[in-house]
């Protein structure tokens, strides 16, 4: 016999140690315990956990002493605490595990309650994971694991005779959503000493949660669990409206899956822009149109065989006015993360409008257009009359490099600019018809085709009111 | 001939030019989702937004010199800066604008009174209408062809018709019906029309032919005058803007960015 004990103080009267009640838990339930209790029967090697409950219905705390005489198959497995709080409760377990058949006894002491515990230990069948020899103790876990939605996990047990006669295994039954068998041996079976059967249980998932089941050999009891995973998203790619990498440009993004996908899922697409100009870190006009400025939210349906970005089937943006590369990172979830660029090739100057005025005393010539190297310098202007001749003076030149590079510096327009060059005329600039202008960057020239010279905005006349 | 313009050419200074002057284009002004009075500057299919100038905007136009704008209960005349430059208290709601061709004075209509206010280069100064035909009718557009009259594109069942206003006397002077138009209709001081059709948006001009640009547009919008030559169309629906291009030959539809950094 041997006597393991945990001993707290004792010092109330035992009035107040009357107050605690003991229970035992089956499952969900408590039952009050008397002054026996049995457990089993169970097989040798295998353990039956009883869990106890020690409540204190009363409005001190008390503290707790539980004891345990036993033969050796009983065990105190989870040590209480040593306070029971008033109308709080404490736990404790108490493991049989028998070595050979027969049958046990121990006294179980709890603050002066004495409960006897009976134990009956049978020849039986242990139960092995295959590929494991340690024997699944009575109310042990099996976790499968994580599987795909549709997907099958097997795992193959093993029922063995340690014992020197033969012994039956009646039923073996598996319960729970997701989980199937046993398959693989027919049951009630006979299994001589030293031998062994196997059958396989499975784990099929229907959705991404987690599964619980039981598997039942005779009347031992084990938890089944599981992790259902949802299927991955298929995969998608980047697809632009227009491939054409080229400044001044509003293309769009679609993002077609590979197949029509199973799942809902989500992620972002973003925007980052890489300059090819020196000293240029950025254009703040390189942005999606819709939404935030570079980052978009990136959603796909079941079933669906694009997905939405922004909530719009497409997404569009506009290239700026810088030459560089514009990176797309796609990311959705469990997927890796994808990037498709899109080069902004160096151009001449494009030039968008251009306008000639003829004032009193001078003449203005503007044009606007964009410049997505930074490094326009040469200006020619050529003048025509208003038959179409060129005037005798030729082209007039200019190196306006260094306003240029002035103006580049400061901007937040990227390389897009408006310029005026106003020339005072001695004479009548209403001879003068039509003007080109010719401007050159580190790409090339262009060259507008003869704008035509307009004449000065009439003075504002009022209606006669 | 010949001795005109060559003393003309020959007296250019060519230093004049030595220092260009250069700035951000301007694209004009708009009204962004957040009712806020916004420069846009860049070139066609580059678009930035310049921070607000004026908030609380109901209606807005510029032309390209002057800009006019309706918050709910004032009228206000802005330069090409922004720069406040004259107010007027007026009735709630918005108002229909339409500048003179040299784009310096404008006519302001005010629905819900069926008032007319001219911008004369410095001052507002309302007019007298009191036309019951015209003010019964559903005003879309207005134009300000000459200084001393005003037309007013309204809708008459499923047809939309131009009546000449005479500025300054009773009754109405000519009409007709704009056929093949649709509302929503912007007059611009160029003498164009711009509305839609079952492809898109279409540049009518008074001597060529109609310009067609396709385009996916919202169920519903607004038709606004960014500048001479750009037209914000904004989805009364949902925060999208967009802008028409209506230059001859550089005709085009583009969305303009939602967010600034």
């Amino acid at each position: 016999m041997i006597w393991r004990t945990l001993l707290f103080s004792l010092l109330l009267p035992l009035s107040v140690l009357a107050q605690l009640q003991v229970f035992v838990l089956n499952g969900t339930t408590l039952t009050p315990v008397g002054s026996a209790l049995s457990v089993g029967p169970a097989a040798p090697g295998d353990t039956i956990q009883i869990q106890f409950r020690v409540q204190n219905p009363g409005s001190q705390s008390v503290p707790l002493t539980v004891a345990l005489s036993s033969d050796g198959a009983f065990m105190i497995q989870c040590i209480p605490s040593p306070y029971v709080p008033p109308l709080e409760e404490s736990a404790f377990c108490v493991d049989f595990t028998p070595t050979a058949a027969g049958s046990y006894t121990a006294s179980l002491e709890v603050n002066g309650i004495i409960i006897l515990l009976t134990g009956k230990a049978v020849p039986g069948a242990t139960l092995t994971l295959s590929g494991s020899t340690t024997p699944l103790a009575y109310g042990a876990t099996i976790d499968f694991g994580s599987a795909a939605v549709g997907t099958t996990q097997i795992k193959t047990f093993s029922l063995s005779n340690p014992n020197t006669a033969d012994v039956s295994v009646n039923s073996v039954n598996v319960s729970g959503p997701g989980f199937g068998g046993p398959t693989g041996q027919a049951f009630p079976a006979q299994i001589g000493p030293g031998q062994s059967v196997t059958f396989q249980v499975s784990f099929k998932p229907q959705s991404g949660t987690a599964y619980q089941g039981t598997l039942t050999v005779d009347n031992r009891a084990f938890t089944l669990t599981g992790q259902g995973l949802d299927p991955p998203l298929p995969g998608a790619s980047i697809a632009f409206a227009s491939s054409v990498g080229a400044s001044a440009q509003q293309n769009s993004i679609t993002i077609p899956l590979d197949s029509a996908s199973q799942v809902a899922g989500n992620g972002t697409l973003t925007m980052a822009f890489q300059p090819s100009v020196a000293g240029v870190t950025d254009d703040a006009a390189i942005q999606f149109l819709s939404g935030p400025f570079r980052i978009a939210t990136v959603n796909v349906a079941i079933g669906a065989t694009s997905a939405t970005i922004g909530g719009q089937t497409s997404m569009a943006f506009q290239t700026g006015t810088t030459a560089g590369t514009i990176t797309f990172t796609l990311a959705l979830e469990n997927n890796e993360p994808q990037q498709t660029s899109l080069t902004i090739a160096p151009s001449p100057v494009i030039l968008d409008t251009a306008n000639a005025v003829g004032l009193l005393g001078s003449l203005n010539v503007s044009f606007s257009g964009f410049d997505n190297t930074y490094s326009a310098s040469q200006l020619a202007f050529t003048f025509y009359d208003v038959t179409g001749k060129a005037v005798p003076q030729g082209v007039i030149n200019a190196d306006a490099g260094s306003a240029f590079q002035q103006y580049f510096a400061t901007t937040q327009a990227g390389g897009s600019f408006a310029l005026l060059a106003t020339f005072p005329v001695t004479g009548n600039s209403a001879e003068i018809g039509f003007v080109s202008v010719q401007i050159t960057n580190s790409i090339g020239s262009t060259t507008t085709q003869q704008i035509t010279v307009a004449p000065p905005p009439a003075p504002p006349i009022q209606s006669q009111i | 001939m010949p001795r005109a313009w060559i003393a003309a050419v020959f007296l250019m200074l060519p230093s004049a030019w030595a220092q260009p002057a250069i700035a951000p284009p301007l694209l004009g002004f708009l009204e962004d989702s957040a009712s806020a009075l916004r420069p846009a500057y860049g070139v066609s299919g580059n678009f930035i937004l310049g921070p607000p100038v004026a908030s609380k905007i109901v209606s807005v136009a510029f032309s390209g010199s002057i800009g006019m704008l309706k918050t709910d209960s004032s009228l206000a005349a802005f330069d090409s800066t922004g720069k406040l430059l004259a107010s007027l208290d007026t009735a709630y709601g918005p108002a229909l604008f339409a500048f003179s061709p040299a784009g310096t004075t404008a006519l302001v209509f005010i629905a819900s009174t069926n008032q007319l206010v001219e911008w004369r280069g410095s001052t507002f100064a309302p007019l007298e209408f009191h036309d019951q035909e015209v003010a019964a009718s559903a005003v879309l557009a207005i134009a300000f062809p000459t200084p001393f009259e005003a037309s007013l594109i309204v809708q008459r069942k499923d047809t939309v018709w131009e009546v000449e206003v005479p500025l300054g006397a009773a009754g109405i002077g000519s009409q007709k019906a704009l056929m093949g138009v649709r509302a929503p209709v912007l007059a611009l001081p160029s003498g164009q029309l711009v509305y839609r059709d079952a492809a898109g948006i279409v540049v009518r001009s008074p001597d060529g032919p109609d310009v067609h640009i396709a385009a996916s547009l919202p169920r519903s919008f607004s038709l606004q005058q960014m500048n001479q030559d750009w037209v914000q169309l904004t989805d009364l629906n949902s925060s999208a803007h967009f802008a028409i291009h209506t230059a001859a030959g550089r005709e085009g539809f583009y969305q303009l960015p939602e967010s600034t950094r």
